[in-house]
């Protein structure tokens, strides 16, 4: 009698999730396609590097061809959802920007895109990145915060063993020092969701229990208590003040993985930041005898976190160090978004995460590229590009157009993106009359002005300083082919998308358009 | 063909300087002649532009109103969803009228000068033409654009070229130089970007909202009872938040009746901001953002630098033309769209003009390098434009058009005169020289002209934008008498440093520092350059005779102008 209930019980548990896999079919395939990716590289010797670059990409792809699939059900069906993961529009617009970022690391990680790295273990390279990937899947998904948790610790494991991947003395520092900051906000994270869980009795988080207990809780004791559960997200997407370890990483780690960090984690981040603050803005906001609020806190580490970017970015000679400034300074223009916190935020802040994905790309591969062939010792200081855009206009012409996108000016997409986040901004404010949030406005907009003078340095050294070397260097090659393609590609969706803004726009409205009915 | 005249007019240089990235770079005469013909054809069309405008005292003048402007053309560009805060529309949206007729004229004709100037640029021409066509796109773009976005669009997208010009082709701190233009320009035009982001955010487009209310199918069905229909409900908060279609069109931005109620930007928005109302500021941020441009004392640093150092063409496009748009954007767009703060800052800006009359040419007066001094006589001569625009009267916004041409052609002469020079010895220091006449007559009579058309003597054109801008201050309402009597201290200050320059540089017996290796270098000029600064000498002069060729096309827009802020 018994065992018949538990049986029946067990039935139908079995049946809800097997009825509900459909919902991960994309994970499942990329699951199964890092087993695959790992097998092959025991059995292909000859040729491997080639064949696991394509087997990456078509399980990349195939993944892409179904969460299309969960693009077009979760426009008709109101969303898809279970007790830990929720598929909802946003969150698949997320996914397809993390396999687009994760299709163009795998195109970037090949020697004519100028990554070369001879001790590389490929098969361990791809299954990491398509692990990490997964990871942030799952997080874009989750709804649970032990999910959210686990999702996390998936996609920093991955990330801790990706930035060692040059194997030498640097690599292994900057991995260290990842590793350290990583495992202690994670530990303030868990810290802080066990007192949540404390508060609450629950970890759903859109659970009417977790929301009602909430408001009765002490606002004062909520917002430390927040502050813990966010620090983890903090640390992927690079705020103040958990931005320590992005330029020693950046630094060390392969080019190609930097520019996957700089832009997917930090999606990641946003998406699962913007979906907590929704919830926890709920009781800072009805107690108004505590004169301090959420989204105070957010605009303050906005505000820092550009200005610390920015101001250290100056500094800068090595590339990749300038770029890892910049991304911070950008990690706060993108929390601009959260802080507007109307709808317009939202959207602007999925179209600004549009864009960068394509500029920093773009920054990145042509660093890697130039480098690894036309620079000298020294690979990644600025100062060794002396003259070389004279020789080589073509990719100096891209550069300046990206450095100008990420600065924010027209005619490129980066200007489009500013100006809607500022936009946002400027609407909360209409509404909202804080004074925050003009200080915000108006540090960000100078800001702008600051950011130009590192930007420019990259074509200042190309276009206006004379060559160092007066005789022409004999065996340097003729920028390849493939990527020259690549960057123009990237660089004409920037200029693109500026001329044509509506294609981008009115997804990202139709995304949110649907959120904001499934929420209601 | 007369339909798509002005997009001709903006992008036939930008599509050729494109082109230009095709052609091997040995080729370096071709690229020389291709940009003296592209901008001859730049300037025939402008030149045929102009010769069409309407004429006279009751003609159509545009500055607010569509329909009487001149060869406008109007087409949807961006149309974007705003999350739930309606719609946002970006128009390609160009057009002529009484205020932008005279700066596309004089658009055309120093961009011409020039690129006939650039004829003794030796290095990487390729790159130079098809930046120099580039920025040429551009600064015509400024003075069509309608539409704020496109507008700020064409405003920004001409720092990168210059920013390049300045940088490659420049002279010894070209480095400083250039990125302290860029940094300068581009602080000021993130003023502007913060007003037109408040702007755009609290106008409509009452025709388009009124498509989207389903009060007419057509743009075209629009008449003035459907706007006022719109704009009523609007005041009334009648309309839906997702109805409101929210424009950059600055004419839009003009009408006070397109104003969203409770926008911060409204005029009766009760919203202040350290004692003042938001509007007050957002004048002021304009304003700042323009007067770089112009540039004011004391928002002026960058110009000195940026002109030393510049080649020669350059400095003539960045004092001839460059300079203008700042003018032109604050009668465009700051003095149309905040009337109310036009009024009350009318001292202020007034006040500025006077300081930068006499500050610039105090410093003229002190500067050892000639190139330095006419960069300072430039923060001179275009203080008279300020007070010109600040009289808030016909006279004075005439004038003050008439003055920004005027400048812009005798600039341009003015830097070509030193480069002639500096391509013969390659030193600019006044005190090298004396005595001159000896040596280069026909040049030395040249730089007299230039000389005294520049300090205002009669029957040139300086004479007339002095005299018609600090007319206009002394008959101004809003500004006290005081103002425009100390700024015609500046004429005299003027008429200092020219004729002491000239004296020291070109009367006495010869000498000059280099002795006999400098001489044999110094022939007088050659074809190219009489055939410069003549043609810009006789312009000058025509102008100076015939003011009405210019005050013709623009005393209906500035009357209408006066009369709009008056009113508003």
């Amino acid at each position: 009698m018994f065992s018949n209930t538990l049986l029946q019980q067990l039935n139908a548990k079995l049946d809800e999730v097997l009825g509900n896999l459909s919902l991960l079919s994309p994970e499942l395939v990329l699951a199964g396609g890092i087993l695959l990716i790992i097998l092959l590289d025991l059995i292909v010797k000859k040729k491997g590097q080639f064949v696991l670059r394509i087997a990456a990409l078509g399980i990349l792809l195939i993944s892409g061809l179904l969460v299309e699939g969960q693009y077009q059900v979760a426009f008709d069906y109101r969303g898809l959802r279970t007790g830990m993961l929720w598929v909802n529009p946003i969150s698949v617009f997320f996914k397809f920007i993390f396999l687009l970022a994760g299709i163009l690391t795998i195109l970037l990680s090949t020697k004519q895109a100028g990554f070369i790295s001879d001790r590389l273990k490929w098969g361990e390279y791809f299954a990491l990145l398509l692990t990490l990937i997964l990871g942030l899947n799952l997080l874009a998904v989750s709804v649970n915060l032990l999910m959210i948790y686990l999702s996390l610790e998936l996609v920093s494991i991955c990330s801790y063993m990706l930035a060692i991947f040059q194997f030498n003395k640097k690599s292994t520092e900057g991995a260290i020092k990842y590793l350290l900051f990583g495992a202690m906000s994670s530990g303030f994270m868990l810290y802080g969701m066990s007192l949540l869980y404390g508060f609450t009795g629950s970890l759903e988080i859109y659970d009417q229990a977790f929301i009602d207990n909430l408001l009765k809780a002490d606002p004062l004791l909520l917002l430390i208590v927040f502050t813990l559960t966010v620090t983890g997200l903090f640390f992927k997407i690079a705020i103040l003040p958990f931005h320590i370890w992005v330029p020693d990483v950046y630094e060390a780690a392969p080019t190609p993985i930097v520019a996957f960090f700089s832009v997917a984690p930090k999606a990641a981040g946003l998406l699962v930041l913007s979906t907590l603050s929704g919830v926890f803005m709920l009781p800072t906001m009805s107690k108004s005898s505590y004169s301090f609020h959420w989204i105070d806190l957010l605009a303050i580490l906005a505000i820092s976190t550009i200005l610390v970017g920015n101001l250290a970015a100056l500094w800068q000679n090595n590339a990749k160090r300038l770029l890892a400034y910049s991304s911070i300074a950008h990690a706060g223009f993108l929390l601009i978004g959260l802080v507007a916190h109307n709808p317009l935020g939202l959207q602007s802040l999925i179209f600004y995460l549009g864009i960068y994905l394509f500029m920093n790309f773009g920054a990145f591969l042509f660093i890697e590229f130039f480098a690894t062939y036309y620079v000298g010792s020294n690979k990644y200081d600025i100062r060794e590009y002396q003259g070389l855009g004279i020789k080589y206009p073509f990719m100096g012409i891209c550069i300046t157009l990206i450095m100008i996108a990420l600065t924010g000016l027209p005619p490129t997409a980066g200007f489009t993106a500013k100006l809607l986040i500022f936009s946002a901004l400027w609407e909360s404010y209409q509404t909202q009359g804080w004074d925050l949030l003009l200080t915000l406005f108006i540090i960000g907009l100078l800001n702008t002005a600051i950011s130009l003078f590192y930007y420019l340095k990259i074509p200042f050294y190309l276009f206006l300083r004379k060559p160092i070397l007066k005789s022409p260097q004999p065996n340097l090659p003729k920028p390849s082919m493939y990527g020259q393609i690549l960057l123009v590609i990237l660089v004409l969706m920037i200029l693109v998308l500026f001329f044509k803004a509506d294609w981008l726009l009115q997804l990202s409205d139709k995304v949110l358009k649907e959120h904001i009915q499934l929420m209601l | 063909m007369n339909q798509y005249l002005l997009s001709i007019l903006v992008f036939l240089p930008l599509l050729v300087g494109l082109a230009l990235l095709f052609i091997p770079a040995d080729r370096s005469r071709l690229f020389k002649w291709l940009m003296i013909i592209i901008t001859g054809i730049q300037l025939i069309l402008s030149v045929l532009v102009y010769v069409q405008m309407p004429r006279g005292k009751n003609v159509p003048a545009g500055v607010y109103e569509e329909a009487s402007f001149q060869w406008v053309e109007k087409q949807s560009w961006i149309q974007m969803e705003l999350g739930n805060w309606g719609k946002l529309s970006i128009e390609y949206f160009l057009g002529v009228d009484g205020l932008s007729a005279a700066m596309v004229l004089l658009t055309g004709i120093v961009m011409f000068i020039g690129a006939v100037s650039s004829w003794t640029i030796q290095q990487n021409l390729k790159g130079y033409a098809s930046l120099y066509l580039v920025m040429s796109s551009s600064i015509m773009g400024c003075f069509l654009a309608l539409d704020f976005f496109l507008f700020y669009l064409f405003f920004e997208f001409m720092l990168l070229p210059m920013y390049f010009l300045i940088g490659i082709w420049g002279g010894e701190r070209r480095e400083y130089a250039s990125i302290k233009f860029f940094i300068y320009t581009l602080l000021g035009s993130l003023f502007i970007l913060v007003v037109m982001i408040g702007l755009y955010l609290s106008v409509i487009d009452p025709v388009k909202t009124a498509q989207e209310m389903e009060l007419i199918e057509q743009a075209s069905e629009a008449n003035a009872q459907v706007i006022l229909q719109v704009q009523e409900a609007l005041a009334q908060g009648k309309i839906q938040n997702d109805q409101q279609v929210k424009t950059f069109n600055m004419l839009a931005m003009m009408d006070a009746g397109n104003y969203i109620p409770d926008s911060l930007l409204h005029k009766l928005s009760n919203f202040a901001l350290g004692g003042f109302a938001l509007r007050f500021w957002a004048f002021l941020a304009l304003f700042i953002g323009f007067a770089i441009k112009l540039p004011m004392v004391p928002l002026h640093t960058w110009l000195p630098d940026a002109h030393v150092e510049a080649p020669t063409p350059v400095s003539v496009v960045l004092a001839g033309i460059l300079l203008k748009i700042g003018g032109y954007g604050m009668i465009r767009i700051v003095f149309s769209i905040f009337p109310d703060g036009a009024v009350d800052f009318a001292w202020f800006i007034g006040l500025c003009g006077m300081i930068s009359i006499i500050y610039g040419g105090l410093n003229a007066l002190a500067m050892a390098d000639l190139k330095k001094m006419i960069a300072y006589s430039s923060v001179s001569h275009m203080g008279f434009v300020l007070i010109g625009l600040a009289s808030l009267t016909s006279v004075g916004v005439n004038g003050a058009i008439y003055q920004m041409l005027s400048h812009g052609i005798l600039s341009a002469m003015l830097f070509l005169v030193v480069g002639v020079l500096y391509d013969r010895t390659h030193d600019r220091q006044i005190a090298h020289y004396r005595g001159l006449f000896k040596q280069m007559p026909h040049y030395s009579v040249l730089v007299m002209i230039a000389f005294f058309a520049s300090l205002g003597l009669p029957g040139f054109s300086g004479f007339i934008g002095e005299i018609f801008t600090l007319t206009g201050g002394f008959g101004s309402k809003v500004l006290p008498r005081w103002i425009a009597g100390i700024s015609v201290l500046g004429i005299i200050i003027g008429a200092a440093y020219f004729l002491w320059t000239m004296q020291k540089m070109f009367l006495g017996t010869l000498w000059v520092k280099g002795k006999e290796d400098w001489l044999r270098q110094m022939p007088d000029l050659n074809t190219r350059e009489w055939f410069m600064l003549l043609t810009l000498a006789i312009l000058t002069l025509v102008f100076g005779v015939f003011p009405n060729l210019i005050f013709d096309t623009s005393v209906a827009s500035a009357a209408a102008l006066v009369h709009w802020i008056f009113q508003g």
